[in-house]
């Protein structure tokens, strides 16, 4: 299946022979292309500068929800996983009393659910357990930041990054995905899990 | 140490290395005693396990000293090497050889300290959870090894569908032989997830730990070069870590380690995969600098 592309370098090449898969080369150029979108839709967010020269390793947002009583920060992480060679969203949180200022951080998954995903049943990608013959906290899981090695936070389960992307990819009503447009597409799966939703 | 066989069949090496053991010494933190000189609790750790598999039996042993009795009944529980809160979600045998910069090479003699037995502090209050992961479940043991199992098998084929495809049944067998420290029971599924030929593999699942930091290296290093050549341990260090091996034959600066003994760089990856693996299907390698 071809993909027409305006600039016609690698973004047509790209589509037609490694997706959904990313080279870091890739990812960067897609991090590039995403940081605009996530601006113009209000997200503080910037890029990761990367030990490589003149690539980046992702990008960060930060983002404010206020739930209840709390004001609840959240740093997320796009990243690309080395192990699936596609993107992972990992993020670390904490909820500041609204009265008191005092500040927490968030380390219990529970308390993910309860603080930082709004709406968690309307989220597909976090409704079904990620190994059917067993069942546990489902889609989240605490880990320790793969770039940053002193700091905790959680992450995504991005083994259904795959057939996710693919299916977009296969929807007549989206055109086709570029390097351009795969993090738009992207966030809009995995991003309303911490609050990220980028404007059309 | 020399692998002599490719044959996924059980192998002696195979069998070393679920048998490897390191003696721990566990002292009740202070702040944690209801009485003055409680005597410290011993227990025979496997490398390949995990220390929340011995929580219960260790806080069983000090139950009677608690200051805080309701900390019995808790799961989070922690333990301290020289001040350096333990990753529970590391295997003992890792733990040690990097925290102690184990130097395999230093023979009997009276002035090096092997650790051993190990002397760990064990701590209820005050739990670290900026450094350590929680582990406020009886599950969270389980699922962070079964999310390393899953990522060992999407490394090895491209796509986590032989872990996906277990059976309930099969997939509890595999923890239970984990949690038991039952070779048979581990194996006898492992086996099924691991193609019968390691060369057929994408890439060789490795994690590789420097020292003195918390740094952790995810590699991906294919079982052969080229159609020729092999990759070795040291090439795949080389590769990977050129600063600290320059050469692909000769260790000149650091050493790899694995299961308390220096890797011979000569060695191929996916054999030594084959017979060495950690449970989770890793190779978790610790570098050690050359004093």
């Amino acid at each position: 299946m071809t993909r027409s592309s305006a600039s016609g370098r690698t973004t047509a090449n790209y589509a037609k022979l490694n997706f959904p898969f990313l080279t870091p080369a890739e990812f960067s150029e897609a991090c590039e292309s995403f940081l605009p979108r996530l601006h113009h839709s209000g997200i503080t967010s910037r890029l990761l500068p990367s030990t490589e020269k003149d690539l980046f390793d992702g990008i960060e947002t930060t983002t404010v929800r206020e739930h209840h009583n709390v004001s609840v920060t959240t740093k997320a992480f796009v990243l690309l996983s080395p192990i699936y060679s596609l993107p992972v969203l990992y993020f670390s949180s904490t909820y500041a009393n609204l009265h008191t200022g005092e500040s927490t951080p968030i380390t219990l998954v529970e308390d993910v659910y309860k603080y930082v995903v709004a709406n968690p049943s309307q989220i597909s990608i976090l409704r079904e357990p990620t190994i059917p013959a067993v069942s546990w906290s489902g889609a989240i899981s605490q880990c320790e930041h793969p770039l940053y090695h002193d700091l905790l936070c959680f992450y995504i389960h991005p083994c259904r990054t795959s057939d996710v992307m693919n299916t977009l990819n296969e929807d007549p009503e989206i055109p086709g995905i570029t390097l351009q447009s795969y993090l738009a597409l992207w966030i809009g799966v995995f991003g309303p899990t911490v609050g990220i939703a980028v404007r059309e | 140490m020399s692998v002599s066989s490719t044959s996924i069949a059980s192998s002696d090496l195979r069998r070393k290395v679920w048998d490897g053991v390191i003696p721990l010494q566990i002292i009740l933190a202070p702040d944690e005693c209801r009485v003055l000189d409680v005597d410290p609790f011993y227990i025979n750790a496997t490398r390949v396990s995990y220390l929340p598999q011995y929580f219960s039996r260790i806080i069983a042993y000090f139950e009677p000293f608690l200051r805080d009795h309701a900390a019995s009944l808790s799961p989070e529980w922690w333990l301290d090497f020289e001040g350096v809160p333990l990753r529970w979600n590391w295997p003992i045998g890792l733990l040690y050889d990097l925290l102690t910069g184990l130097d395999p090479t230093q023979g009997d003699g009276p002035e090096h300290d092997w650790h051993l037995p190990w002397t760990l502090i064990l701590h209820h209050s005050q739990y670290p959870s900026d450094i350590l992961l929680r582990l406020a479940s009886d599950s969270a043991l389980k699922e962070q090894w079964m999310n390393r199992v899953k990522e060992a098998d999407f490394i090895r084929r491209g796509n986590a569908n032989a872990v996906m495809s277990l059976s309930k049944t099969d997939s509890d067998e595999m923890w239970a032989g984990v949690g038991e420290h039952n070779f048979d029971k581990f194996w006898d599924i492992a086996k099924k997830i691991l193609p019968p030929d390691p060369y057929t593999l994408r890439h060789i699942p490795i994690k590789i730990y420097l020292p003195s930091s918390n740094k952790m290296l995810q590699a991906l290093v294919p079982p052969s070069i080229s159609p020729r050549e092999l990759h070795t341990v040291g090439t795949a260090l080389h590769a990977h870590l050129p600063q600290l091996f320059p050469s692909r034959r000769t260790c000149l600066l650091a050493r790899p380690v694995l299961h308390g003994v220096i890797l011979n760089m000569a060695i191929p990856l996916a054999e030594l995969l084959y017979e060495c693996m950690y449970t989770d299907g890793y190779l978790h390698i610790c570098i050690t600098m050359i004093s």
